[in-house]
């Protein structure tokens, strides 16, 4: 598997030296979207008072939390999701299926996105400058570091979820964008909404407590036992998503 | 003729394929109620109030922009982006078919259940404002030509993809384009009037920003035509880039599907 892997990384990376110039371009529309959601934050706390507890700098460590998990995905499972979505419509799976790899997985061998890595790694680096101005105990990095993890675990499989439903329905094409959309439109504090809203978006389709966690436990307000059961949703819907991809199987025709 | 057949085959596809249509417009609701969620907050903390606007005029504003947006959509630069990546613009090319024509009758047809709402949509708050039908008429007439064009800024921005690998920045980036600048956050106003002064003109926010402004606080009609103005100049500046981008990307096209 490593091999595998290894050889992957070899070839994004050469994808990404041989075509420099869209790599960077790729890079910079995709800061831009973080930049622009930066600007919002100072628009909205231009006043710098606090509003239902949370102040500029809060809002900021939100958003750039957020940056850092999509720009994870973004690096090491959006080009096999958009690959997957497009073999599901076109009934090109056969390639993976018959390959002596865990089809569910082996799709995200089509490459690493090599721009994400960067703005990971300045986001990363934001991030990290705005935590300066927090007290923070070991623990609480530990807390925070996990609760970024399960974030992006949390949101490959919500995308996996939808993409699989291409399964069932016919030239769905927003399905692909409906976790990105939700993800930059939930990138608000969690107390913004109403109840009705906070409810569905935290235990039906989690989008919040992705967006939310790690915030919270830098503010104290996020607790180890809130971090577990978000941890164990993550596990439970790793096991409902490999349910609806077995049976999206049974529904699939090839094209071959 | 042929261009009424694309515009017919289109709108009968966007109706039995129902699917998105529900998806676009509950995400559109959704993008609605947290912006007026975001601004509630902070007008009942005191912590920003914008001028001119109270919440419900901030409300309708909000509600107006994200619809505007919806049938201002950016899919045609997505259509012919994959078209572009997956070579099927040859046989587009090889017909007695204007690209621009084809896509541009693609784009009434898919959006025509779109542009039906947002004319009952101005009907409405243009009623509610108490704006005269000479007035609404000439909004109507600003929108057509901001239409057009916007579709040609989309079909510009799909033409990237003939130097492109990935597509899905492109998603991130005109959304958030269209996000800030189109007044879907906030009114475009409440920038420093610094910056506000140059972005004002900006094409985003000329299709979506103007309209809900007009149709909430209010503009006058010379304010009106100097917009209609500008953007006119905007859609001739477009369609010389879209000739030259043409020319370029298909030296480099090579009709078989990339990557």
């Amino acid at each position: 598997m490593m091999r595998v892997l290894s050889c992957a990384w070899d070839k994004s990376l050469k994808q990404f030296m041989i075509y420099r110039a869209t790599g960077w371009l790729t890079f910079l529309l995709a800061i831009i979207f973080y930049a622009i959601e930066y600007v919002t934050g100072y628009v909205y706390f231009s006043s710098n008072t606090s509003v239902n507890g949370w102040d500029r700098t809060d809002y900021l460590v939100l958003v750039t939390g957020i940056s850092v998990m999509v720009s994870a995905y973004n690096f090491i499972f959006i080009l096999g999701h958009e690959e997957l979505s497009e073999l599901i419509v076109d009934g090109g799976l056969d390639s993976l299926l018959l390959k002596p790899l865990d089809p569910y997985w082996s799709v995200m061998l089509v490459g690493f996105d090599m721009p994400s890595l960067i703005e990971l790694v300045v986001t990363t680096a934001v991030f990290i400058y705005l935590l300066q101005n927090y007290t923070l105990g070991i623990i609480k990095v530990f807390m925070i570091i996990w609760a970024l993890i399960m974030g992006v675990m949390m949101i490959f499989l919500l995308n996996r979820i939808c993409i699989c439903f291409n399964f069932w329905l016919a030239k769905a094409s927003s399905l692909g964008g409906v976790i990105e959309d939700l993800t930059s439109m939930l990138s608000r504090p969690k107390v913004f909404f109403p109840t009705i809203i906070q409810l569905v978006f935290t235990f039906v389709v989690p989008v919040l407590t992705v967006t939310n966690m790690p915030v919270e436990i830098i503010k104290g307000d996020g607790s180890v036992k809130e971090l577990v059961y978000f941890s164990i949703a993550c596990v439970a819907l790793y096991y409902l998503s490999r349910y609806e991809w077995n049976q999206g199987m049974k529904n699939y025709y090839s094209a071959n | 003729m042929k261009y009424l057949y694309v515009f017919l085959a289109s709108l009968k596809a966007k109706l039995i394929y129902r699917t998105n249509i529900v998806l676009e417009y509950g995400l559109t609701i959704l993008q609605v109620g947290v912006s007026i969620f975001v601004w509630e907050a902070l007008y009942s903390q005191k912590a920003l109030v914008v001028p001119n606007y109270s919440l419900e005029k901030l409300n309708a504003y909000l509600f107006l922009a994200n619809f505007l947006a919806l049938s201002f959509s950016v899919a045609p630069a997505f259509r012919l982006a994959t078209q572009i990546k997956s070579g099927r613009l040859s046989t587009l090319l090889e017909r007695p078919i204007s690209l621009y024509g084809e896509h541009l009758a693609y784009f009434i047809g898919d959006q025509f259940l779109g542009i039906v709402i947002n004319l009952c949509l101005v009907v409405y708050f243009g009623s509610l404002s108490g704006i005269s039908v000479l007035m609404l008429l000439l909004l109507v007439i600003y929108l057509a030509f901001a239409g057009v064009m916007f579709f040609s800024l989309m079909m510009i921005l799909g033409m990237l993809a003939f130097w492109l690998i990935e597509l899905w920045p492109l998603r991130s980036f005109v959304t958030a384009c269209y996000l800030l600048f189109g007044g879907r956050y906030f009114p475009l106003s409440h920038l420093p009037n610094k910056f506000f002064i140059v972005i004002q003109y900006n094409p985003f926010s000329l299709v979506t920003d103007i309209p809900a402004r007009f149709l909430t606080v209010g503009l006058s009609g010379y304010e009106l035509m100097q917009y209609l103005i500008v953007t006119l100049g905007w859609t001739f500046i477009f369609l010389v880039i879209y000739r030259l981008i043409l020319k370029h990307g298909l030296r480099l096209y090579e009709g078989v599907e990339s990557i």
